[in-house]
């Protein structure tokens, strides 16, 4: 039977959701960038965005939207909250601290992550975490056995952490399921046992040295109801990892284990070939394959190095080998699944390249890679093609950048906003800041920049340079970091010069000392004070987290 | 039963026969299916929220997801991944901003958390990175302020100037 259809007058727009629905996609940005996007737009995003909005991530914010996001924000309602104290928001955690009170403005918060704090802060903060009983989630960086005071967060059941090797106290979180632990700090020669509360499901743990493999393996014996494990070793070992002693451990302590992911890098004896087969064989035995499905990837270079890594590639960070001569071992056989190979790679967010021989693998594709480490010569036509997305570029100590190569990648990278170098290496990619063509590309693209290297003495800017500077990267940067002779003027004229400058850290050279405080940023007559700035400082370095003054465009205007 | 069939009728009168198993996907069938006992092959489920154009992208996803194991919980406190879309997905959702407005109400209605979640991932993306001049022009959104709201509201997000 034919029927007559309706013809559709008018189509649904994005007002004509409920607002359950709005909710929903509003779930899926950052609180921040909702308000930002939709706050001034009608009445009812307004509305909604209060009642709504409950993830907070305040990465890289400027003070000025930081302090109009709480004025404006219910923050009783929120759930997710992160806070850190790096380079583009030195102070932020103290600043928090002190003007709210965990306990009070933020009674329903579940998830807190608090990144990069100093550890004279470190005390303040963990004496308010008692308070947050609706606490599940916690992350926190560079924790200390020194600093630790008793927690009592009965509904923690997941803590993402990095410190040293004495973690005595996490004995204490007896109801924790999920466990994230990067090893700071720690020489492998002081290392303590690792004591798991046995409610983990969940484990990854992320290290430097080989040594700990055994200290490693040895906390896992009474996790009975782990189900997922991932070990990643970023240090090179001197000798390859053994597939037995896991598969020994797993079928006697870890029935539960379903997911078992992990990366280990490490060098062999050129001289000793037999050692990879042998690793490679300790991996490929019917518990992995057949029992289990785990599949691993090595990948040997002529030069004595190798990686054996489970299938997908599972760590962020993804060091090219050196050589171009790269044998590929996989347990995992093409034929089983072609998508599979051509994806194995989606994790990975950084690249580094350590040397110029280092070639891309053929199912490395840009994927998700958003920085790029680059430790030597690199050469730029080989990579571009996974560079895409980049968004951050480091170059470091002995990388030798000509200007075709830089601006073959600023040509080729449409989304590069962030770049840590050397003055030095920056120098030479530009031609001593006169080619014009790269300058111009880093004007409109770079945000954040920071100038740094191994040997803080020869990285100071002087005045030259710095007017440079100021000349191409003032239109759009953001964020600076750099090293300076003197403060006389010089923190005062980049203030004045870099309009759209959220933070700035300075590393002073010099033997005298000069005391960068408020009453010193009033004496340099600069639109900054005490009301939109928050100075921290750490011996020579200094940090200036930056808000607008409401005057501001007038005042550029009468200058 | 694989291969079992049952039909779906569409707001404008239009069935279609579709695998039970397939239709299941959406929670609000299931439901329909097993608390009203309609699993014959002459019982006709009538869906007055979705109409045949929509209804019909709806069986195309829903058969192409019909192996896919079950969503994985959301971590309800951290901000969700948006950049997870399969290429399949992000080729489907290559439609008019009506198209995909009206499929997330109808995976909404039938309660398809597969199909609401990549929806809701595309519009989010699709907002990500504008300014508001841009989503208001790209959304065609309203502006109900009063003047002197407007002048309130620009001095508050001054900021908004900043990107």
């Amino acid at each position: 039977m034919r029927r007559k259809r309706r013809q559709r007058t008018c189509s649904t727009l994005l007002e004509g959701l409920p607002n359950e629905l709005l909710a929903q996609i509003f779930s899926y940005l950052n609180g921040v960038d909702a308000i930002y996007a939709f706050s001034c737009l009608n009445n009812r995003f307004k509305c909604l965005l209060i009642e709504t909005c409950e993830l907070f991530d305040f990465k890289s914010i400027s003070k000025l939207k930081f302090d109009l996001v709480l004025q404006h924000q219910n923050t009783k309602r929120w759930k997710s909250l992160r806070i850190s104290d790096d380079e583009h928001t030195p102070g932020h955690t103290e600043y928090v601290c002190q003007v709210y009170s965990l306990s009070n403005d933020f009674p329903q918060l579940q998830s807190l992550v608090l990144l990069h704090l100093h550890s004279q802060k470190m005390c303040t903060v963990l004496s308010q975490l008692s308070s947050l009983k609706t606490l599940v989630s916690l992350t926190i960086k560079s924790l200390c056995r020194e600093i630790m005071p008793p927690l009592d967060l009965p509904n923690l059941k997941k803590l993402v952490f990095g410190a040293c090797s004495h973690i005595d106290w996490i004995k204490n979180f007896s109801q924790l399921e999920s466990v994230e632990y990067t090893i700071e700090n720690c020489h492998w020669f002081i290392i303590n046992d690792l004591p798991w509360p046995s409610t983990l499901t969940h484990l990854r743990i992320i290290f430097h040295y080989e040594e700990c493999w055994s200290i490693i393996q040895r906390s896992l014996f009474h996790l009975s109801l782990l189900n997922t494990l991932e070990i990643y070793q970023i240090q090179r070992a001197t000798m390859p990892p053994n597939g037995q002693i896991w598969e020994t451990l797993i079928r006697s302590s870890l029935p539960l284990l379903k997911i078992f992911k992990f990366y280990f890098n490490f060098k062999y004896s050129l001289q000793s070939p037999y050692q990879m087969d042998e690793a490679v064989a300790s991996f490929s035995t019917p518990f992995y394959i057949l029992e289990n499905k785990w599949f691993i990837r090595c990948d040997i270079s002529d030069r004595g190095c190798a990686l054996l890594y489970s299938l997908p590639f599972p760590f962020e960070t993804y060091t090219a080998l050196q050589g171009n001569n790269i044998k590929t071992i996989s347990t995992f056989l093409d034929d089983y699944n072609n998508d599979f190979y051509t994806n194995i790679f989606s994790n990975v967010t950084t690249l580094e390249v350590l040397y110029k021989s280092s070639e891309p693998d053929e199912n490395f594709h840009s994927n998700g890679l958003i920085n790029l480490t680059i430790h030597n010569d690199f050469d730029s036509i080989k990579w571009i093609h996974v560079l895409n997305k980049l968004q951050h570029l480091e170059m470091h100590f002995l990388t030798a950048m000509p200007p075709n190569n830089f601006l073959h990648i600023l040509k080729n990278a449409p989304h590069l906003r962030s770049l840590v170098t050397e003055k030095r290496i920056l120098q030479i990619a530009t031609e001593h800041w006169n080619n014009i063509s790269i300058c111009d590309h880093l004007s409109c693209k770079i945000i954040s920049l920071k100038l740094c290297g191994r040997h803080a003495r020869t990285q100071y800017i002087n005045k030259h340079a710095t007017q440079q500077i100021i000349r191409i990267f003032s239109s759009k940067c953001q964020h600076l970091s750099l090293c300076i002779q003197s403060s006389d003027n010089t923190i005062g004229f980049i203030l004045e010069n870099m309009p759209q400058l959220q933070s700035l850290h300075v590393n002073i050279y010099g033997k005298i000392k000069s005391l960068i405080d408020m009453t010193w940023l009033q004496k340099e007559q600069t639109i900054f004070n005490s009301s939109n700035c928050i100075i921290l400082s750490n011996g020579d370095d200094h940090y200036f987290w930056l808000g607008k003054h409401q005057s501001y465009k007038n005042l550029k205007c009468v200058k | 039963m694989a291969g079992h069939k049952i039909k779906l009728q569409s707001s404008d009168g239009d069935t279609f026969d579709v695998e039970v198993e397939i239709a299941k996907q959406s929670a609000t069938i299931k439901t329909m299916l097993e608390d009203l006992g309609m699993d014959e092959e002459e019982d006709v489920i009538p869906l007055p929220n979705v109409n045949s154009a929509i209804l019909k992208k709806v069986i195309q996803w829903a058969t192409h997801h019909k192996d896919d194991p079950p969503p994985p919980e959301d971590d309800e406190n951290r901000e969700k991944n948006t950049n997870d879309i399969s290429s399949w997905d992000q080729d489907f959702l290559k439609v008019d901003q009506g198209t995909l407005f009206e499929l997330i109400l109808a995976a909404n209605y039938l309660d398809i958390k597969g199909l609401l979640d990549v929806t809701c991932k595309t519009v989010a993306n699709m907002i990500k990175g504008k300014t508001p001049e841009e989503i208001r022009r790209t959304f065609n959104i309203k502006n109900d302020f009063t003047p002197q709201e407007e002048e309130q509201i620009k001095k508050e997000n001054e900021w908004c100037e900043e990107k």
